[in-house]
């Protein structure tokens, strides 16, 4: 399997950490229902066949988080792209890391 | 030492003209310069004021003069001067960068190795998983990627020789090097190997 870095150009896929869903948030760790929150996030993970959004450290190449859009069933990659764009956009900062 | 340990040690085949060459860099100022967070635009201008070249958003190497910066990660770089010294090039990145980016001497830290020869990118390709042909890696292109598992950082340069032929300079992390230059010379022994008995760092 090959993952198309954005920075490096496609790599084979050992270069790569696979971290695992990228779609879920960290719950709030002051909430009250902080305890219930935290156990779904870790332990109750959906399986999907199909599309998935993935986080991948390229810790071979520009040690860079990316955001893999992966087809679980026949491993083809749709998307890549860096994390931080996600989550700098969130923050409203203009770059990575 | 020796007048004999100056010279290139054969490993491998025996015969005919080295297919692989390697030969160590050594007096080169190494620094690892680190754009702060949003401060990358910021940091190529006065690094382009400061050195007279455009930070690399790629992974290329770009040159002016005795400095040169191989880009490694999105706004990261590994930089270098021929003719500086360690610390003191640290200094004027420092200086240069001023509150933009962090920059940390890797003279001590890094070999460097240039690798040469008609049969290098047959041999790097037994540790390496991407394409170096002359067609696709081009003069002044560069990669950090694994050979034989050992983290490297590699950039193609002009050889002097036929446009063709592959030419690179490549670093290594020093605890490294005695592995990387294990695999390479097994990689390379079947073309005949020349290897700088000053490269084992």
């Amino acid at each position: 399997m090959r993952i198309p870095c954005p920075y490096c150009g496609p790599r084979d896929a050992h270069e790569f950490t696979c971290l695992g869903d990228a779609t879920l948030t960290r719950p709030d760790p002051a909430a009250p229902d902080a305890a219930s929150a935290f156990h779904d996030y870790v332990y109750r993970r959906d399986n999907p066949a199909g599309p998935h959004r993935e986080l991948w450290y390229h810790g071979g190449g520009c040690r860079s988080w990316l955001e893999v859009t992966r087809d679980t069933r026949t491993h083809a990659i749709t998307d890549a792209r860096f994390a931080a764009d996600r989550s700098s956009a969130a923050q409203g900062t203009e770059d990575r890391p | 030492m020796s007048d004999s340990r100056l010279n290139s040690v054969r490993h491998g085949r025996a015969d005919g003209a080295a297919g692989v060459r390697a030969t160590p860099l050594h007096h080169r100022a190494l620094a690892t310069l680190v754009a702060g967070r949003g401060q990358t635009a910021a940091l190529a201008e006065r690094i382009g004021t400061r050195f007279g070249l455009c930070l690399p958003t790629t992974p290329r190497r770009v040159s002016s003069g005795s400095v040169a910066f191989v880009g490694v990660g999105p706004g990261r770089w590994l930089a270098m001067d021929e003719t500086g010294d360690g610390l003191a090039f640290e200094t004027a990145l420092v200086e240069a960068a001023a509150g933009h980016a962090s920059a940390t001497d890797q003279s001590d830290g890094l070999v460097l190795l240039r690798l040469s020869g008609p049969d290098l990118r047959r041999a790097l390709a037994k540790g390496i998983g991407i394409d170096l042909h002359p067609a696709v890696f081009r003069l002044g292109d560069a990669a950090t990627t694994p050979f034989a598992l050992i983290g490297t950082t590699l950039w193609r340069i002009d050889g002097g020789g036929h446009a063709h032929d592959l030419t690179v300079e490549i670093a290594v992390a020093r605890s490294y090097a005695a592995d990387f230059l294990q695999a390479l010379t097994e990689a390379a022994a079947e073309f005949g190997f020349d290897l700088h008995p000053t490269a084992r760092g």
